[in-house]
């Protein structure tokens, strides 16, 4: 059973804490004893225990990444950040 | 929150056209398969097949705990739930129906004790209320639902509780369906989180016996999409590796606090993945200093490892497998609907017929005949 909710840790006491999943679930009695979690951070809860801490600053790094290499190159200038959004795109279109 | 990130529809369009693009250079017809219920949940509820090009196929493959905990197991529990034993089981699992085609809780009219509990917490609290009686707790499920055993049994079990244990462990099972030939598998996609306490290390040396691409995915869908990317490029390049998409909770050690228990409570042995077949190291097992607990030993018990079957007429088997798509099966959504399955995979949460049955998937999408 794979299913895992991402919660944020709110209080600890010893091997449990309080959990917020967001959209006003709060669970107490987490299980935490398998993770090395402290206040505030995030954890995948499977079944009231969690599972594993999520690193937050990696999941924004692969999202980053893959909205860069998707991200659409002018031709004109390679790089998409220095053209203004979509005019030269446009421009170019409406020529052809 | 960094999370919602990987539900926009504007860059899974953007991944949905890479892929198209990385499909056409490739040329050939590729079949992925994916070992978990909860992978196939979200490839289904958001229409992921629909985006990806004819050439490339998903298919879902034995991710469902509920769905290959062999029959034996349940006839046993049932036995003993008659015998005035209380059996403490997870919902779906207490409607899957054994050899006899009764399931746990069908078999309530003739006198089992049968009680549905969440986890295996609450099976220790209702244990302990009731001293006076004996109680079973059934145990099913994977790589993510053992360590909570794990950690109850070295807790300490009450004397009146004992457990039928049905984990399996995930490696040899995704090592057994890239070996076989009548698949033709050219890519897996991972387990993430029976892999985010294994690690990715045990799944090296089946990568090595057959050097397919094993990419590890998340569970919303840009992590799929974006897996279906890294399975291609790993093709396109000839470059095949264990890569790892679930960055954010997946590593190559796996969750060492969790995988030291399971080492002190369990060992790895031959087990049978029902509709698979006997996979060695499969099966989770309890060590000698704890074996007491377990239900069959207690309660003299010898396992048979028989071989399984099936309702008349049903695919169940191939369905697991997936060597046959739940459409394909002659009593889906006739005979066996959610509201009377007939097997386990319509039963099941995370069965593959149950899962197409609630996104009303009635046609057959398979595309890839492999020989």
């Amino acid at each position: 059973m794979c299913l895992a909710y991402p919660g944020k840790i709110i209080e600890l006491d010893g091997d449990f804490a309080k959990i917020d999943f967001g959209a006003s679930t709060i669970k107490n009695d987490i299980n935490i004893s398998h993770v090395k979690g402290k206040k505030g951070d995030y954890v995948l809860v499977h079944a009231g225990y969690a599972i594993e801490i999520l690193d937050l600053d990696e999941a924004e790094n692969m999202i980053n990444y893959w909205k860069d290499i998707t991200a659409w190159k002018c031709k004109r200038c390679e790089i998409a950040q220095e053209c203004p959004t979509g005019n030269i795109v446009n421009e170019i279109n409406s020529k052809a | 929150m960094i999370l919602k990130e990987y539900k926009d529809p504007y860059l899974a369009k953007k991944l949905t056209e890479k892929i198209r693009i990385l499909a056409e250079e490739i040329e050939e017809d590729l079949l992925f398969m994916h070992v978990c219920g909860s992978h196939e949940w979200t490839i289904s509820h958001h229409g992921i097949r629909s985006l990806l090009p004819k050439s490339i196929e998903i298919r879902p493959g034995p991710g469902c705990p509920v769905c290959i905990t062999p029959s034996e197991d349940i006839d046993n529990a049932i036995k003993l739930a008659l015998e005035g034993i209380t059996v403490l089981v997870y919902g779906d699992m207490s409607r899957s129906k054994g050899t006899s085609g009764n399931s746990l809780l069908e078999s309530r009219s003739d006198g089992a004790e049968v009680r549905v509990i969440y986890s295996i917490h609450d099976a220790i609290k209702l244990a302990k209320t009731s001293p006076e009686k004996e109680f079973i707790f059934f145990g099913v499920g994977f790589d993510t639902t053992s360590p909570p055993t794990a950690y109850e049994i070295l807790k300490g079990f009450p004397p009146n509780l004992s457990i039928i244990l049905s984990y399996r462990y995930m490696p040899p099972i995704v090592g057994a369906v890239l070996q076989s030939s009548i698949l033709g598998i050219d890519g897996v996609i991972n387990p993430g989180h029976s892999s985010t306490i294994t690690g990715m290390k045990p799944y090296y040396p089946y990568f090595l016996e057959t050097k397919k691409p094993q990419v590890f995915a998340g569970f919303e869908p840009i992590d799929i999409l974006i897996s279906i990317v890294m399975l291609l490029n790993q093709i396109k390049n000839n470059d095949y590796k264990l890569e790892n998409e679930y960055t954010r909770s997946v590593t190559w050690e796996g969750n060492l606090k969790a995988l030291k228990k399971l080492d002190q409570v369990f060992d790895l042995d031959k087990s049978y993945v029902r509709g698979v077949a006997h996979i060695e190291e499969s099966g989770f097992t309890l060590k000698d200093k704890y074996r007491h607990l377990d239900a069959y030993l207690k309660y003299g018990i010898r396992k048979k490892n028989s071989n399984d079957h099936f309702v008349y007429g049903a695919r169940c088997g191939e369905v697991i497998i997936g060597l046959c798509e739940p459409t394909e099966c002659p009593l889906y959504m006739k005979e066996c609907t959610p509201h009377s399955p007939k097997g386990p995979t319509m039963v099941s949460f995370e069965g593959t017929c149950r899962i197409w049955s609630e996104h009303a998937i009635i046609k057959s999408i398979k595309k890839i005949q492999k020989v």
